[in-house]
């Protein structure tokens, strides 16, 4: 009886330590250099493999970073933080960067003219093809937040306006909205320092008599802005009103001055406020700082 | 003999009766014509007059020096108003020419393209499929080099309800077809030519062969869309596929449409370059009819020529039906590729669908798409972006005849959804 007991004890550790070894042979036979610097930069990353960097997963960033194929800042979404760790792990590279988030250049939204009716996939880059988009507004939002979707942050939501509301709290400026809007290419959603204080929200060049037919939130090209603003930081170019934000002191003076309330204060995440569509309101009541509100 | 079709498709109301008698009738001159610089795909022409020129019918005035393209030509006398840009019955916007024409005009004259080979002049003529794909047709007769091409296919099947324009024309300029496909066949050494129509349309098949004599082949084909699509031809009569990702030539054959044939032989015949076309006007128009219509004329004069609308309009569709896209606008140009205006009354149209649609797994789509994809899974697969597992099933191989949103009976965008996955699958193509 002991013995079938022994006997048995004794096969399966015998099984055991062929198993072993065959394992320990194997490991060592195929044993796969690995730059441990590679990995080191891999668990540095934020591991979200959100492909905002244009890489598939974090771990092909990190093999880009250690061959020198992509610089330390190669990881938009991580921002300075993981830069700098990665610049330290790699002991070379600049890690200065400018964090950056998304801003819109549209208020138009529902209220916007349509140039016919349309029942097909509701996704912006599809209604794009068909004549240009069903708006007539040759540069505005169409408002089926394709953006919405893409972004890996949960950082934008269509409001009731219809219109991407950007979280810039959450946003890390990745620029995949831009790239997914079918009117990143001619500016609708545009990367920008993340303290810009303000936003114009119109993107159109064409007849300001045609705008003004197709979309009441739209820049009349007036110029009051231009002419109060005090540091020379706002010009209307090819009828459109453009921010220099290396100028702008976020002052709100065109904001206030804007017949058609359509510049928002947009001091960005370094102060946590945002004014999205508020216009002068925003200026009225202070928003508490810290505080994130979207109009 | 056995007629011929291919496998899946449908059979939509044919809606032909109303023009399919009527001989084609010229349309005259109108008072202002927009001509595309692009009425084709691949590169887009540059113009080459400016505003106040003169230009003669049959001038060359937007070219480029591209290996897929179609130079454009003047279908008038007349004066260029202005160079510009112009929205097109596909929704592009393309730059364009517009031309006041002269009130005296000889549509029987214009000026000849340049001698050549016939390649040559299929290309000087600005020679495009005319079906309705646009394709230049110099370049699908210059197969790649150690590619046999045995087979010329003519498509004469008009599978799309409510067009007549190639029905009309076949009845009427048989001989020119013929012309057509024996030039195709000596250029490109095929042996066998075919020429392949729908069992709806027994007197375009009886002009073809009284036509035809030896070595040409005029076939019926069941009526079922989308027969005359290039790869569902070549599987009727050659019983081949065409490869994943290849050209018609690697099975052997070469499709062409019967008014492109025609063209052909006009061009190498008479020299005469591409300006005009044959455009059923059909629906709820006063006076439907088959009209040979100068390219650029503008939807909307067309449509008062064929006696403005009959009561309400629902929709205005350039081409057929079953992918003319909707009109946004009258005011586009007929280019190369518009094979009909087609009408519609309010009550014949479906409401618009807004949202997602549920896909109820019935299976249609599948049944009927002649390419044997699964449309309900690149759809769904759409609707998510998840361009990776969309392509798995091979959107790339759609040819967008619309069979699977036909079908379907929850009315979801299917055709829509797989262009979408059809475009992230080549632009991610590209990038690799």
């Amino acid at each position: 009886m002991l013995l079938t007991v022994l006997k048995a004890m004794a096969a399966l550790a015998s099984l055991g330590v062929i198993a072993a070894s065959m394992l320990a042979l194997a490991s060592w036979k195929f044993h796969v250099e690995v730059d441990p610097r590679v990995e080191a930069v891999a668990s540095a990353l934020p591991g979200a493999n959100c492909g905002a960097c244009g890489n598939p997963s974090c771990f092909a960033v990190a093999e880009a970073i250690v061959e020198g194929a992509m610089p330390v800042t190669a990881c938009v979404a991580g921002g300075k933080s993981v830069a700098e760790s990665i610049a330290a792990l790699m002991g070379s590279g600049s890690c200065d960067i400018v964090a950056v988030v998304s801003v819109r250049h549209c208020g138009g939204g529902t209220a916007a003219a349509r140039s016919y009716e349309y029942g097909g996939v509701q996704s912006c880059n599809a209604v794009s093809r068909l004549a240009g988009g069903a708006l007539v507004c040759p540069a505005g939002c169409f408002g089926y937040g394709d953006c919405v979707c893409a972004c890996p942050f949960d950082a934008m939501a269509l409001d009731e306006r219809g219109l991407p509301v950007i979280d810039i709290a959450k946003c890390t400026g990745c620029g995949i909205c831009v790239r997914e809007c079918p009117r990143g290419p001619i500016g609708l959603l545009q990367l920008v320092a993340d303290d810009a204080p303000i936003a114009v929200r119109c993107n159109a060049h064409n007849k300001v008599k045609e705008r003004k037919a197709s979309c009441s939130a739209c820049c009349i090209a007036c110029k009051k802005c231009e002419k109060e603003c005090p540091a020379d930081a706002i010009h209307v170019i090819d009828m459109l009103a453009v921010v220099d934000y290396d100028k702008c002191t976020g002052c709100g003076t065109c904001v206030r001055v804007c017949p058609q309330n359509c510049i928002d204060l947009y001091a960005g995440a370094s102060s946590g406020t945002h004014a999205d569509g508020a216009g002068k309101d925003a200026l009225a009541e202070p928003v508490a700082a810290g505080a994130s509100v979207e109009g | 003999m056995s007629k011929a079709a291919f496998k899946g498709g449908v059979h939509p109301p044919e809606h032909k009766e109303a023009t399919a008698a009527l001989p084609i009738e010229w349309m005259p001159v109108p008072t202002r014509l927009v001509v595309p610089m692009s009425q084709h795909l691949g590169a887009p022409c540059a113009p080459l007059v400016a505003a106040g020129d003169r230009v003669h019918r049959g001038q060359l005035i937007g070219s480029v020096d591209a290996m897929v393209s179609a130079p454009v030509h003047s279908p008038v006398n007349g004066e260029v108003a202005s160079v510009g840009t112009c929205l097109t019955a596909g929704g592009m916007r393309v730059p364009c020419v517009t031309i006041t024409p002269d009130t005296e005009q000889d549509l029987r004259s214009f000026a000849p393209v340049p001698d050549g080979d016939v390649r040559a002049t299929v290309r000087a003529a600005g020679i495009v499929g005319l079906g309705g794909a646009t394709f230049p047709s110099a370049v699908k007769l210059s197969p790649p080099k150690g590619v046999e091409v045995g087979t010329v296919i003519l498509n004469g099947c008009e599978c799309e309800p409510y067009l007549t324009c190639d029905h009309r024309l076949m009845v009427e300029s048989a001989d020119r077809v013929v012309a057509g496909a024996r030039i195709m066949a000596d250029t490109i050494g095929a042996k066998r030519v075919v020429i392949g129509v729908e069992e709806n349309k027994p007197d375009a098949i009886a002009a073809l062969r009284a036509e035809a004599g030896d070595g040409i082949e005029v076939r019926s084909l069941v009526t079922r869309y989308p027969q005359g699509a290039e790869k569902q031809l070549i599987w009727a009569f050659l019983k081949k596929e065409v490869p994943h990702g290849k050209l018609p030539a690697a099975a052997g054959a070469l499709v062409h449409n019967v008014a492109t044939a025609a063209a052909i032989a006009d061009a190498v015949d008479l020299r005469k370059p591409l300006t005009e076309r044959v455009v059923t006007v059909t629906g709820r128009v006063a006076r439907p009819g088959n009209y040979r219509v100068l390219l650029g004329t503008l939807v909307s004069d067309l449509i008062e020529f064929a006696g403005g609308f009959s009561g309400e309009v629902g929709r205005v569709v350039a081409g057929g039906p079953m992918t003319g896209p909707a009109l946004a606008d009258l005011d586009v140009p007929v280019s190369k590729g518009t094979s009909g205006i087609v009408v519609f009354g309010p009550d014949e149209i479906a409401p618009l669908v807004e949202g997602d649609q549920p896909c109820i797994r019935c299976g249609r789509c599948s049944e009927g798409c002649p390419m044997f994809l699964q449309p309900f899974l690149i759809g769904t697969h759409a609707n998510r972006r998840d361009w990776t597992s969309a392509e798995l099933f091979h959107p790339v191989d759609c040819i967008e005849c619309g069979v699977c949103s036909y079908v379907c009976p929850t009315r979801r965008p299917l055709l829509q959804l797989i262009r979408l996955a059809k475009a992230a699958v080549m632009a991610k193509g590209e990038r690799l």
